[in-house]
């Protein structure tokens, strides 16, 4: 693992252009504030990792970088594309970036290969043949092309959960946001999981992650950020979290976690 | 005893939750607004455009309520609607049931549930409803106090019972059980104030009390046949589960009205009797048949454990029935049962349609059959069906609370 | 031991029901005899009753019941499932109008909104004499709508009326034709990946076949269009008020407990699926479409299937506005000849029978629904 790690390039990020944009991004749930003031910036290519405890903002946030959730109020602008009510604004928006789900979500009433090619095929008009090679390609990138014709419910959650990332990539998305993609997951799964995302970090992906695996915030995030109680509450690179926590709130979260 | 960790390391303990900001209301509905009617430009062209509907559809029910309608049809013949050809010198009989009854919702809801601003803002409709309509000519002072005492007693009956404790234990055991038992009772001694000692006889029941008689008949004798035919079908005697599914299939096979033809022509030999007792016979041989299904369906959905379980701690296979498997299914079913209810309760209006009986619609024929009133005929049907619905609300509001305080539906 | 005095004690009832009905005269003979009864609302027959045999009349009854069962559930099922999606809708109005709709109309009894409908179309639509006159060919009064209708003619060649029967043997071979071709098209594109365009070829043969033999067989279909003499119509398709009020009747009370139902269908789905269904892009129609409904029907069917019986049931209350359905027919029969256990077999059985028919038709939908174990 550690020796992947170092075969990584080191990235300039510097020199990226920002795509996403979020600045004083409020959202309330009734009385309940769910995100309070945030503002943060990620540059293309960036792998950041998200952390925090369960409530605390982090899947609401990234769920409003795609419109799962509607922000009440601040700014969201995705690849400049600014995130308000123009609907073809939202769309837009839609198919750039993926999104992947805790409990996978796949179609159990498609097939594997029907499940990803769906978003190719009927928002982008994409012909059949083209859409259905195009899947075959992705599953073999996410290592399981036999299992093609395969429904869901005939997959183990592992294989689930590549299948869904293929379903996101098949619209070829700039940035792919990542939901605790392992938390409903087998231990033995996690790992097959992990490894694709890995790869999808090396290959240059704008990734989003929502994650208690620290392994993989370690070695593969750029950056990570910690949310509580709907506050950005401290971010840094991997190694400043590790090792030189500032806030209490954070030192605790992963006195805990670790 | 040794000192548990003070806390489970694999837990993520927080901090308290600060005080979360309370925005101004008028912050939270331009919020609301926005989300949930103007959502986008298709979002708002469809509010503007249901909005025009709704407008019209107002316009037009006030309009036909307010000034179209000759309401006369209904106020003239308010007696004739309600009840008939009931014998008016025991109007008193009348009364006291619907007192009755009234008493009996205001118990009922004191016990499992609590009456809530909706339900408080729909008395007052009602009522308000019920006494427009009383407080017309010669008795209107007395039915309107009749009237009133009786939605005095709904609360006074829901005063007392919301005062007694809820807690398990000996008193709510009686409590329910005294309700319950009224409840069951309710039926008989309704009818033996309505009929017996000097009352009136069976066929002189008509208009709305026709209705109220019918329903709870078929729902009651539905409910007692219907548990055995359940059983019957589920049993492994193969006679008795052949009969038990011919009888269902069959009574499910032919509408209700077919059945009242049954009554009418064909009845008459086998038991014979009054005409409206065959109706009653038909209209609980024919629920029976569809709650039997219900209840068949939820003696298939409890786990098979509950049977084995009760056979492991030495049950009887009456017993286990008695105690263990008949009451979850009962409560599994109470949501198509009342289901079932409702719909018997509007089928009585079925009586009309090929028997000489005349229920509400059927009085309904006949008042606008004066031929003063025939061109209100669409009034008429307007104020049946508005008190069909209150009623069907009602029972469908009851059951909803109830169910709502026995955690039905919430496995 | 339990089995043999339950089946004794089951012989005692029906031993006493049989001994207590007057089966002397049992038969069926009886419908065999002349009607001498007439039977209105019929459509595509012309019976007078005088010559025609009871069990004839019934017939014409049963094609009208069907006619009005077939009709409702088509207008049920859409305007079902129109509210019960409306119902979810994120915007409120439309959502608060749904459930409006909903509780109005299942909870009020069916007959009263079959006799609401029925005399608001008699009081409510004009005279005969004022009728309502678009371009001639499509009328509007108290007497119902009439409009133009395809009926068969002998056609330039002078052929019998059998040949429109000839020509919808032909549209069969014509279709079956047209998907052969679209299934050839199909499988070329797949093979080439170039468009073969599989849809459109297919309907162009099938709209080109239909014309050609249509006029080969000398068009042996005409428009009927209607007309108004004295205070009928003649010609043409009448849907009259008592059809009309049926049909509406059934359709507003079915499509309420079929919003219900689908409603409860929907909600059943993980919330997930939306979600996915979004995050891919599809469109709020798509969504539907494509991810949503497809796995509701599952639940949505048995239930769906069991509301198309209640309105086959249900059309019986044609005979409080008059329809003469088979039910209503039938108690023609019954109170000239009597037999009334003999009539209510033949009603039990032909609803049975039309029950039966409902439900071999959705079984087969529903298996091709459940086919994929999910």
């Amino acid at each position: 693992m550690t020796t992947e790690t170092e075969a990584t390039p080191t990235r300039d990020l510097e020199s990226m252009e920002d795509i996403i944009i979020a600045e004083n991004v409020d959202k309330w749930f009734g009385d309940f504030q769910a995100l309070d003031n945030i503002s943060m910036r990620i540059k293309e290519h960036e792998i950041v990792v998200v952390l925090g405890p369960s409530g605390s903002g982090k899947s609401t946030f990234i769920r409003c970088l795609n419109r799962l959730e509607e922000h009440d109020a601040g700014r969201i602008v995705i690849d400049g594309i600014e995130m308000n009510d123009d609907v073809r604004n939202l769309n837009a928006i839609r198919s750039e970036v993926g999104m992947v789900f805790q409990q996978f979500n796949l179609f159990p009433h498609l097939s594997v290969m029907n499940n990803i090619t769906l978003g190719p095929r009927k928002v982008r008009r994409m012909p059949k043949l083209d859409a259905d090679a195009l899947a075959m390609q992705l599953l073999e990138r996410v290592g399981i092309p036999e299992q093609a014709e395969k429904y869901p419910a005939q997959l183990s959650g592992g294989q689930q959960q590549r299948v869904a990332i293929a379903r996101a990539l098949a619209m070829q998305p700039k940035i792919m946001l990542f939901d605790e993609p392992t938390s409903a997951l087998d231990p033995e799964m996690i790992k097959e999981v992990l490894d694709v995302m890995q790869e999808l970090a090396r290959s240059g992906m704008t990734m989003i992650v929502v994650t208690h695996e620290m392994g993989f915030a370690r070695e593969v995030a750029d950056r990570l950020i910690f949310f509580d109680e709907g506050s950005l509450v401290e971010e840094g690179t991997p190694q400043h979290f590790f090792e030189n926590p500032q806030e209490d709130r954070t030192k605790l979260f992963l006195s805990q976690i670790l | 005893m040794v000192d548990m960790p003070a806390q489970n390391p694999q837990r993520i303990v927080l901090p308290p939750h600060r005080e979360r900001a309370r925005r101004p209301r008028i912050v939270r509905f331009r919020e609301w607004a926005r989300r949930n009617l103007f959502n986008s430009r298709a979002g708002t062209a469809l509010t503007i455009i249901t909005a025009a509907i709704l407008a019209l559809i107002v316009y037009g029910v006030v309009y036909f309520v307010f000034v179209d309608a000759n309401w006369r049809v209904i106020t003239e013949n308010r007696w004739l609607l309600f009840a008939g050809g009931y014998p008016m010198d025991q109007e008193w009989r009348l009364w006291f049931s619907v007192m009755f009854v009234f008493l009996l919702i205001g118990l009922t809801y004191g016990t499992w549930a609590s009456l809530g601003r909706r339900d408080h803002l729909f008395i007052v409709l009602a009522s308000g409803f019920a006494i427009l309509l009383l407080a017309h000519g010669g008795a209107a002072i007395w039915s309107t106090i009749w009237y009133l005492i009786a939605v005095g007693l709904l609360y006074a009956g829901y005063a007392i019972m919301i005062r007694m404790p809820r807690e398990a234990g000996p008193g709510r055991t009686l409590q329910q059980r005294s309700v319950a038992g009224l409840l069951i009772a309710a039926l008989p001694i309704i009818l033996i104030v309505l009929l017996a000692f000097g009352g009136a006889r069976p066929r002189e029941l008509e208009g709305f009390v026709l209705n109220l008689v019918l329903a709870p008949v078929g729902i009651a004798g539905g409910l007692v046949i219907a548990i055995p035919l359940a059983l019957g079908r589920a049993s492994r005697m193969r006679a008795i589960s052949w009969t038990c599914t011919t009888y269902i299939e069959v009574v499910r096979g032919a509408p209700l009205l077919g059945w009242l033809f049954v009554a009418l022509f064909i009845l008459d030999d086998v038991i014979g009797g009054e005409l409206i007792v065959r109706a009653m016979v038909v209209l609980a041989v024919f629920t029976a048949a569809y709650m039997a299904e219900y209840i068949r369906g939820a003696l298939q959905a409890l786990p098979g454990g509950q049977s084995e379980a009760a056979h492991a701690v030495g049950l009887n296979q009456f017993q286990s029935m008695q105690l263990i498997v008949m009451p979850q299914a009962l409560r599994i079913s109470i949501p198509p049962m009342v289901g079932q209810a409702i719909s018997i309760w509007k089928d009585t209006t079925l009586v009309t349609v090929i028997l000489p009986l005349r229920e509400l619609k059927g009085n309904a024929d006949s008042a606008i059959a004066q031929f003063e009133f025939t061109p209100d005929r669409i009034e008429a049907y307007v104020f049946v069906a508005v008190v069909f619905w209150v009623v069907a609300f009602i029972m469908s509001r009851i059951s909803q609370r109830v169910e709502g305080s026995l955690g039905i539906g919430e496995r | 031991m339990t089995q043999g005095i339950y089946v004794a004690l089951t012989a005692v009832v029906i031993g006493y029901v049989y001994t207590s009905l007057d089966l002397r005269e049992f038969g069926f003979g009886f419908l065999s005899e002349p009607a001498a009864f007439k039977v209105g609302n019929q459509w595509l027959t012309d019976v007078d009753g005088v010559t025609n045999s009871r069990i004839t009349m019934y017939l014409v009854g049963v094609w009208s019941s069907l006619r009005a069962v077939l009709v409702a559930i088509a207008l049920s099922t859409v305007i079902g499932v129109l509210i019960g999606v409306a119902r979810l809708s994120s915007n409120w109005l439309v959502a608060q109008m749904a459930m409006l709709y909903v509780e109005i109309f299942r909870n009020t009894p069916l007959l009263v909104q079959v006799v609401l409908v029925y005399t608001i179309l008699l009081i409510g639509a004009p005279l005969i004499e004022n009728v309502v006159n678009v371009g001639d060919f499509f009328f509007i009064s108290n007497r119902g709508m009439a409009m133009p209708w395809p009926v068969p003619d002998s056609g330039f060649w002078g052929t019998p009326d059998w040949f429109v029967g000839v020509w919808v043997a032909a549209l069969l071979a014509i279709g079956f034709v047209a998907q052969r071709v679209r299934a050839d098209r199909q499988g070329r594109e797949r093979e080439t990946g170039q468009p073969h365009y599989p849809n459109r070829w297919a309907l162009g043969v099938f709209a080109v076949g239909a014309v050609i033999s249509f006029f080969a067989l000398g068009a042996p279909v005409s428009i009927d269009e209607p007309v108004i003499v004295g205070t009928h119509y003649i010609e043409g398709m009448v849907m009259e008020p008592e059809f009309t009020a049926l049909v509406a009747g059934l359709t507003l009370y079915t499509s309420a407990f079929i919003a219900e139902i689908v409603r409860g269908g929907i909600q059943a789905l993980p919330r997930g699926q939306t979600e996915a269904a979004n995050a891919v892009g599809l469109s709020g129609y798509q969504r539907l479409t494509l991810v949503i409904l497809p796995q509701a029907l599952r639940q949505i069917i048995p239930s769906v299937t069991n509301q198309y019986l209640n309105i086959n049931k249900n059309s019986s209350l044609a005979y409080a506005v008059l329809y003469d359905d088979l039910f209503r027919v039938a108690n023609i029969v019954q109170n000239k000849a009597g037999h009334a256990l003999e009539m209510f077999f033949v009603i039990i059985v032909t609803y049975m029978l039309i029950s039966f028919a409902i439900s071999v038709v959705m079984n087969f939908f529903n298996a091709r629904v459940t086919a994929q174990r999910i």
